[in-house]
């Protein structure tokens, strides 16, 4: 079995994600592990969240990372319809 | 064929205006959990334990000795987990317990419930290999803290926290919350 991708990463995880989900806008995921890849933070944008519950935008989500989730540790999760980010980017300070 | 015996008592303890909690502690009894259809069968865990907590007031425990038991005797985790959260209408599995948290999400739920002012029980999953992963496969989910109210999952930490900014864990929660208040009132 190769060793390469046994760790996680933005990328991979971000890869993940977009074949996983439909009408992904926008990702942005932050390895909060410092590198060690068992703990990541995960923003997702999508069309395919409108009208979604939470706790089932949760599990969508976690089906399409469901391999990585076997070796990372923790997620943290944040799901947005894309009219839901644009209100929350476009919040004034 | 390995047998496990063990007895799981769930305390549970409220007493008005006072942080209640109490440990469930397990011995050998007269139960017999039959461990053969678990895949670690021959493994003699300790007791899977379980905490009643009160989330309005932080402070000193009342000690287990005043608190009500039931004893629950159990075939598998999954009954187990089932039972427990029937008995319990807000339950939180959660690493360590609610006055020494284990993990940072854990202890932000814990956060929030306390916030929310509702007595809940919570199951330390660090206390029992068994119920740790029985409880991801009971909820689907693959994360610890999660959280059941009213015998249905709820959430992990990311969710519970939004509900709460949101408004919607209070509406979730409000029924369970007037029975304690009323209880209190007694």
């Amino acid at each position: 079995m190769a060793e390469e991708q046994t760790r996680d990463t933005p990328e991979s995880l971000e890869k993940m994600v977009r074949e996983g989900l439909a009408d992904v806008k926008h990702v942005e995921i932050i390895d909060l592990s410092d590198g060690c890849g068992d703990k990541f933070h995960l923003t997702v944008v999508s069309d395919a969240f409108e009208g979604v519950k939470l706790l089932e935008r949760h599990r969508m989500l976690q089906e399409a990372i469901d391999e990585a989730m076997k070796r990372i540790h923790a997620v943290e999760l944040k799901t947005y319809t894309p009219a839901q980010w644009e209100k929350r980017s476009g919040a004034s300070s | 064929m390995q047998h496990a015996t063990r007895a799981l008592r769930m305390a549970a303890t409220r007493s008005a205006g006072r942080l209640a909690c109490a440990e469930a502690r397990g011995g050998s009894s007269s139960s017999v959990l039959r461990m053969g259809a678990l895949r670690a069968a021959t493994i003699q865990t300790p007791v899977m334990g379980a905490r009643a907590f009160s989330g309005r007031l932080s402070g000193e425990d009342s000690h287990s000795d005043f608190a009500p038991e039931s004893k629950v005797e159990i075939e598998s985790v999954e009954e187990f987990i089932q039972t427990a959260v029937k008995e319990h209408p807000v339950l939180l599995f959660m690493k360590g317990k609610p006055t020494a948290p284990q993990c940072g999400f854990s202890a932000q739920t814990v956060g929030v419930l306390q916030a929310e002012g509702i007595d809940f029980a919570s199951a330390d999953v660090l206390s029992s290999a068994e119920v740790r992963e029985g409880i991801k496969k009971f909820s689907s989910w693959p994360t610890i803290p999660q959280l059941y109210v009213g015998g249905e999952f709820v959430g992990g930490c990311d969710i519970v926290t939004e509900m709460h900014k949101s408004g919607e864990l209070k509406d979730l929660l409000a029924p369970y919350k007037a029975e304690q208040d009323a209880n209190d009132e007694k």
